[in-house]
């Protein structure tokens, strides 16, 4: 690693107020530094723009369900294959490209950090095999813990408080992201998954109880939410909340965010979860009503979850809303359970611009952008793969930077659908590139409590992107001039330079040990792994990583 | 003037032979084609190395000796003529979508998978898959024409779409597997299992076969439509016996576990003069 001097372009660093300044970014040791010496190698950056390496804060690229998708569509990725180089492994391309080509990929694209949104914690062990074979950036995971039975159980005995006996709910949490390695909590559907796999039911109101245990989804997100937010991780509870895509869910997505009134919270691909209409009947755009809320709320983020036109791969936890895709598609489809801890669903999906729906879902999304006051609480993501692969990012911020382009798109979506948006009504508003700058570093990194990340101060980790500032900003931000990831140059104009495995980012707080005594015999009824295995204890898989403690409140 | 090329020497892992194609080839010297590289293995393999050339590059394309570590022959063509002088290796004319093939020889497994147009005329056996989808494609052959002189492997025309698959002699098990639509003939006869999953496509069996519990017994006609498939054939160069064109033929309707629109095309035997009306 050696010192580096980027000089001339102009930087957009949101989180330390720098907003298109012409200064020089000095690199040193992985690190931005604020000088470095006079032998140091130059980046001439005039005319470019330069910004913090990209960080995703909810995609989908590895583990389990991930590896399903890449099997079910191999016709897909034998359209894409990508050949060994002496620099880099062999793979395959597509809407879910294998470990190496996700790395090379997102590291193409500017990214330098990506987190996995959903591992079930039993496939821990995957999860973090595949993330070891991702190269090129740094990535994590969240666990789920929405629909396990041993938490449901833990919640059942305490009636599903923290505190009193639930002062074991908060131990558990942490017990669970020290055994796996996972960096932070992910709640999805709570309930309705475990609904799915006692009989195919699902839950469709928070105070719906699940058979068997008593608890309701109110109760899973005030235990395990709670528990979050008095842990202090560093990222909060990631929620996929329930009724996805159904009409109506609004209420049900501002009856989540109420519970968890005053404690932090981050809502996964928000686009699906505001909707209007009548259950049963045809979806209504509710985003502003959604959005007001994040206005009087601080404590509340989320990323947007924007569907492309065109091919898809939705996988879930989300069971049950698997089901549901699989009957309007009618093609193939993946359904698994991960013993008593989630449920999973992958169906192929196209999203087609003349389709009521699949516009309106379009449209929705970019209110959520286009109408959102404060860009460090709406961020950018596609919910890759489900809403359209990360590499249609580029298209997204053009979508958002150019008024004109996304003019031209509304016209060719279905009509109707964009009438019942807000985009017709003289909606101008172009994202400048400090804004882009935010919805896809700054605020990421900030709400994942990665303080190295998402900016360029002294001190934060040497990610940097430089682009051409190109007018066709889709072209721009598809091709970056410069990735420089941990203080090496990654990619020049399109091609990879480098190869790095990236690093691993694990979350820890401090639990009772006495928790063991606790959790054993509820796996002992409930799991096939002895309580004794399930932790990964591989060094291979667990080391090297940096660990970002938790600040307890 | 063709260009031919000859194989020498077997090459030393299976090659993919995709790009060797007359429109890519088009007014290439014989000593520029002999330097072209394919794939042999995970190695580059020089054509001049394994392959005498001569000629020059135009619409034929003649390949000889015994090909059948050489996967992909006419892969992928839209026109002109690939001739094969001897036995190929698999995916013989996959996905090609106009022009002709005529392997004088065994083909191997995938030979016309997936393809969209064309001509491929296999003067022996075919392996499995033929006209097949690969694995994950719902749809395999979408068009085009395949003539076998000999068998045809397992699941010959799985997931076909649209198009005519005709062989002179049987089809292994699991013919018309999935099929969406189009025409599998099996002079010989189609082996057991044939049709599982089919949709609309029809297949035809001119010896006496047991269909699948999925398909019902639905009329003894004269298909008029077959007429003029058989003929097709016919002239294709299969030896396609009157009988056939004046019989009459058992219609099975399934596969009642999909959609059930399809059917199985059983000769009968009998002239019309001779069935009970």
């Amino acid at each position: 690693m050696t010192a580096i001097r980027i000089t001339g372009g102009k930087v957009h660093d949101p989180a330390n107020g720098v907003d298109g300044e012409v200064r020089d970014v000095c690199l040193q040791d992985g690190k931005v530094v604020a000088e470095v010496g006079p032998d140091a190698g130059r980046i001439d950056a005039r005319g470019m723009v330069v910004m913090p390496g990209g960080v995703d804060i909810h995609a989908h690229i590895a583990g389990p369900k991930v590896n399903a998708a890449r099997k079910l569509s191999p016709e897909e990725r034998r359209e894409d294959p990508m050949d060994r180089t002496d620099l880099l492994r062999s793979g395959t391309g597509g809407l879910v490209p294998s470990t190496f080509v996700t790395g090379y990929r997102y590291s193409l694209l500017g990214y330098t950090t990506v987190v996995e949104a959903a591992a079930p914690p039993l496939a821990a062990r995957h999860v973090l095999s595949e993330l070891r074979d991702t190269p090129m950036i740094d990535k994590a995971f969240l666990i789920l813990m929405g629909n396990n039975q041993v938490l449901f159980e833990l919640m059942r005995q305490s009636g599903g408080a923290v505190g009193a006996g639930g002062r074991w709910i908060k131990d558990a949490v942490a017990w669970w992201l020290e055994a796996t390695g996972g960096y932070g909590v992910k709640l999805v559907n709570p309930g309705g998954v475990e609904a799915f796999k006692q009989d195919n039911g699902n839950v469709h109101s928070l105070d719906q109880a699940v058979a068997g245990f008593g608890v309701t989804p109110r109760q899973v997100l005030e235990a395990i939410g709670g528990a979050v937010h008095e842990l202090g991780l560093a990222h909060p509870v990631h929620i996929h909340a329930n009724n996805l895509g159904v009409p109506g869910n609004a209420d049900t997505t501002l009856d989540t965010m109420r519970t968890l009134s005053g404690r932090q919270a981050h809502f996964a691909h928000l686009q699906f979860h505001c909707y209007g209409g009548k259950p049963g009947g045809q979806i209504r755009s509710r985003a502003p009503e959604l959005l007001e809320y994040l206005s009087s709320h601080p404590e509340v983020t989320a990323d947007v979850g924007q569907v492309m036109f065109g091919p898809a791969v939705t996988m879930t936890a989300d069971a049950p809303v698997s089901t549901v895709l699989r009957d309007l598609g009618g093609g193939k489809w993946i359904n698994h359970d991960t013993e008593v801890e989630t449920g999973c669903g992958i169906v192929p999906y196209t999203y087609r611009a003349r389709n009521y729906v699949h516009a309106l879902q379009w449209g929705i999304g970019l209110e959520l952008f286009l109408l959102g006051q404060n860009p460090w609480q709406v961020m950018l993501s596609t919910d890759h793969p489900n809403g359209g692969s990360f590499l249609s990012y580029p298209k997204l911020i053009r979508l958002l930077m150019d008024r004109a382009f996304r003019e031209d798109q509304m016209g060719r979506a279905n009509q109707r659908a964009i009438g019942r948006t807000a985009l017709p009504d003289g909606l101008d508003r172009e994202y400048t590139l400090n804004e882009i700058a935010i919805i896809t570093r700054a605020a990421p990194a900030r709400r994942l409590g990665l303080r190295d990340k998402g900016h360029l101060g002294v001190g934060a980790d040497a990610d940097v992107t430089i682009y051409h500032d190109r007018a066709d900003r889709e072209e721009m931000f598809a091709i970056p001039r410069y990735v420089i990831k941990g203080g090496d140059l990654a990619v020049e104009d399109g091609e990879l330079r480098h190869s790095d495995d990236g690093l691993l980012l694990s979350s820890r707080a401090a639990f009772d040990p006495e928790v063991s005594r606790v959790l054993a015999p509820l796996f002992g009824e409930r799991y096939t792994v002895a309580f004794e295995h399930y932790p990964v204890r591989d060094a291979a898989l667990r080391e090297p990583a940096r660990i970002v403690e938790a600040t307890a409140r | 003037m063709t260009l031919t090329l000859t194989l020498q020497t077997q090459p030393p892992a299976r090659v993919r032979a995709d790009g060797l194609i007359p429109e890519r080839l088009h007014g290439l010297a014989a000593s520029d084609v002999a330097r072209l590289t394919v794939r042999c293995g995970r190695q580059p393999l020089t054509l001049g190395d394994v392959f005498e050339v001569s000629g020059t590059g135009d619409e034929q394309l003649v390949l000889a000796g015994d090909l059948r570590r050489v996967d992909g022959i006419g892969g992928s063509m839209s026109r002109g003529r690939v001739l094969v002088e001897g036995p190929c290796g698999d995916h013989a004319g996959t996905r090609m979508s106009g022009g002709e093939i005529v392997v004088r020889g065994d083909a191997g497994a995938w030979a016309g998978a997936e393809m969209a147009g064309g001509l491929l005329r296999i003067f022996g056996n075919a392996g499995a898959r033929l006209g097949g989808a690969y694995p994950g494609a719902r749809a395999g052959m979408t068009g085009g024409e395949i003539v076998v002189a000999g068998e045809a492997g397992e699941e010959a025309g799985a997931g076909m779409r649209r198009g005519l698959v005709a062989v002179g002699a049987r089809t292994e098990s699991g013919a018309g597997l999935r099929m969406l639509a189009g025409t599998v003939i099996a002079l010989g006869g189609i082996g057991p299992e044939a049709g599982l999953g089919n949709k609309r496509g029809s297949l035809v069996s001119a010896e006496v076969v047991e269909p699948l519990p999925g398909y019902g017994f639905a009329a003894r006609f004269r298909p008029p439509a077959l007429g003029m498939q058989l003929r097709r054939a016919r002239e294709l160069g299969l030896s396609v016996d009157d009988a056939l064109l004046e019989g009459t033929w058992a219609r099975w309707s399934g596969d009642r576990t999909e959609l059930g629109r399809g059917e199985i095309l059983i000769f009968d035997g009998r002239k019309p003069d001779d069935s009970r009306r």
